[in-house]
């Protein structure tokens, strides 16, 4: 379970201070797939990055299993990062790095012998139907390819917990699709808690059974996705549905 | 002209003497440039306010050390050192006795080179690479280092031409070389061809180890395949 409590995060800049987050509260249960969706800027990346052990909130815990991250010491840190995996948009895949170079990276990190490491990579591009690609460079991927590579990448520590970072909003709706379907996959067969955040309703509708709104720094809806998206209560939430009133 | 292409094999076996003092002085400074300079570039940019491993007092007392020796005219840093280069070389004449202050010249430039070629990494995949669990030697050595290589071998070749111009200079105070036969026959005796023939191999030699190194560079590169 993640549960966060009441976190903010205020950055100084050369214009004064930007409050990125403000007392916000979540809670994820375990296998969930709770979805975050806001407007560009909302504060979503931010709140993300919190969760994913990259970026300390000024002030409130996130507990992972009833243990607060960012009180770990740099060891236990480095293996909780081995539970929490993140996607992100962009795929932030090594160039220079076959697929199968690439998916074996985390393992690598971690020490790991060469023969469970070859076991594991296999089963990885198996799991994300990568066979035959395994020596191409993620140059000669399509976007949705190299999706499938992250998400290897990051399964293949067998982490409890998967982050995604508008992981479709670069993808077409039916490479999106197909990725949406893997997520579950992933989600049912490992039991993984997915956490994605997006301003794609598409994708929220698609995989999510709770969503949480965020706008200007704080959640302002959150619920069962059927439910908060048939009655929003919030103007941001209604625009994010196309129902907003038009100014 | 005619002359310039007769007189040719007269100066043969000079010029070909002076090619291989030059390569014998750049050379091996590059190599010792690098070594020295690899690691202080790697710590000048995970040391930034921004980096990995954010020191920004040290970093600023590094960066202030580089920019100091890099304000040195090379000329005058090989002139000063000459004292330290006899300590060192055991000698402060001869080609061999150049590698010192060459060394000392090039490697604040090759950490700066070092510098431009590791910040073109991505922000975003050494954050992806963070979140994977790394220590700050492995994104160094498994991420920042392998992504950044095309760069820095285009780099490499920047800094060995940049050696080969100080070398030039290394020559007129005893070092022998290229250099030194372009000023001492070129310049003291006016004897324009050599100048000529000089230049001639000194742009053949850049020449080659730049669209050797740019080859080499666009062969590893896996970025457009």
């Amino acid at each position: 379970m993640i549960r966060i409590e009441n976190i903010s995060k205020m950055y100084n800049t050369k214009d004064g201070n930007v409050i990125a987050l403000k007392n916000v509260n979540v809670t994820i249960q375990d296998g969930e797939i709770f979805g975050l969706i806001g407007m560009s800027g909302a504060g979503k990346s931010t709140f993300l990055r919190s969760v994913g052990l990259l970026n300390q909130p000024t002030s409130g815990k996130i507990y992972v299993d009833d243990i607060d991250i960012y009180s770990l010491n740099a060891k236990d840190k480095l293996n909780f990062h081995r539970n929490i995996s993140i996607i992100f948009q962009g795929y932030q895949l090594l160039m220079q790095r076959t697929v199968k170079e690439n998916i074996q990276l985390p393992l690598e990190l971690a020490n790991t012998n060469k023969k469970e490491m070859k076991e594991q990579v296999q089963r990885m591009i198996k799991l994300v139907q990568l066979e035959g690609k395994e020596n191409a460079y993620p140059s000669q991927l399509s976007g949705g390819q190299k999706q499938r590579v992250a998400i290897a990448r990051a399964l293949v520590t067998n982490p409890k917990i998967l982050l995604c970072d508008e992981p479709t909003s670069a993808l077409d709706s039916l490479t999106t699709k197909a990725i949406l379907t893997l997520l579950k996959q992933i989600n049912q067969q490992y039991n993984v808690t997915i956490l994605i955040i997006t301003h794609e309703i598409a994708a929220v509708k698609e995989i999510c059974e709770k969503v949480a709104v965020i706008d200007q720094a704080q959640i302002v809806e959150t619920g069962f996705v059927r439910e908060v998206f048939k009655n929003p209560k919030t103007e941001i939430t209604k625009l994010l549905l196309g129902k907003g009133s038009e100014k | 002209m005619q002359e310039l292409i007769s007189d040719l094999p007269n100066w043969i076996d000079i010029l070909l003497k002076g090619l291989i003092q030059t390569l014998q002085m750049v050379i091996p400074s590059t190599i010792f440039a690098y070594i020295m300079g690899l690691p202080l570039g790697i710590l000048i940019t995970i040391t930034k306010p921004d980096g990995i491993k954010s020191k920004p007092v040290f970093n600023s007392i590094l960066g202030w050390v580089i920019n100091m020796m890099r304000s040195i005219p090379f000329i005058i840093l090989l002139v000063a050192l000459i004292p330290t280069t006899k300590q060192v070389m055991g000698t402060s004449i001869g080609t061999k006795s150049m590698i010192f202050p060459l060394f000392i010249g090039l490697s604040p430039f090759v950490a700066r080179m070092v510098e431009t070629s590791l910040e073109e990494v991505d922000a975003g995949l050494i954050e992806a690479s963070r979140a994977m669990g790394t220590t700050t030697l492995q994104l160094v050595t498994k991420v920042i280092i392998p992504e950044a290589i095309p760069s820095l071998i285009r780099g490499f070749s920047i800094s060995m031409i940049t050696i080969i111009g100080y070398s030039a200079l290394a020559g007129t105070v005893g070092g022998g070389g290229l250099g030194d036969i372009a000023i001492m026959y070129g310049y003291r005796r006016y004897q324009t061809n050599v100048m000529i023939y000089t230049i001639v191999i000194l742009v053949l030699v850049v020449q080659i180890i730049q669209s050797t190194f740019n080859l080499i560079a666009r062969k590893i590169d896996k970025r457009n395949k």
